[in-house]
């Protein structure tokens, strides 16, 4: 299950949703707002989504991750919007048989999304400043 | 052929507008359209260095036609999460 979501994610009915009888393993991975990245303060964050590819992408990583591991569930669920300090930006939860397929089930999948789905943060300075995140790019005005 | 290429985050700012037009010639490929993009919008060559492409919400290659008829987007380096 992927979702899009501008509402704060609610781990609880993940986790519910992932413990199922064939599963012995649950992983949960929180990305969450950090406050400092490369020593300059945050206030908040705000994530936008070329949604519609986001979306493809997504099911495409969960589709990847059945198939190289035997999971029972798999749930990607993305924050868009305003996302305050602290909270959950996105979710990944994968039940398996055991825990070895879980955690690196988990792991494959944050890191992928990271690298491929189409969205991107901006981070809000406490001056008024809000600078895209790009992170491969250096150098220029507000991107790493 | 006239392309539409959508525009998001860091590549919307430095262009002001979420989309820009241009102009292709039949046969051209993706790294024709970053070369016509740069000229129509200066501003965006920093990120269109690493940039990627989307056609019809999938990624495609520099070396990939233009396809006539499907949505194009520029997609900058993602940084969800």
């Amino acid at each position: 299950m992927i979702e899009l979501t501008q509402d704060p994610i609610d781990v609880v009915p993940l986790l519910q949703q992932a413990q199922q009888p064939a599963a012995g393993a649950v992983v949960l991975f929180l990305g969450i707002t950090r406050e400092l990245t490369d020593g300059l303060r945050t206030e908040r964050l705000s994530y936008e989504a070329y949604a519609p590819m986001a979306q493809q992408e997504m099911q495409r990583l969960e589709a990847t991750a059945r198939e190289r591991w035997e999971l029972v569930e798999c749930l990607l669920v993305h924050r868009l919007g305003e996302v305050p300090l602290s909270q959950a930006s996105v979710a990944v939860v994968v039940s398996a048989g055991h825990r070895p397929a879980a955690f690196e089930a988990a792991r494959w999948l944050i890191d992928e999304l990271k690298q491929s789905v189409p969205i991107w943060k901006r981070e809000h300075r406490p001056d008024g400043q809000a600078d895209w995140v790009h992170p491969s790019t250096e150098g220029g005005n507000g991107c790493r | 052929m006239q392309v539409t290429v959508l525009l998001f985050a860091g590549s919307k700012q430095a262009a002001g507008k979420d989309q820009l037009q241009v102009a292709l010639p039949p046969g051209a490929t993706f790294s024709d359209l970053a070369i016509e993009l740069a000229q129509c919008e200066p501003a965006l060559q920093p990120l269109l260095a690493h940039a990627r492409f989307a056609a019809d919400a999938q990624y495609v290659a520099a070396t990939d036609p233009v396809p006539a008829g499907v949505e194009l987007a520029l997609i900058p380096p993602v940084s969800g999460g």
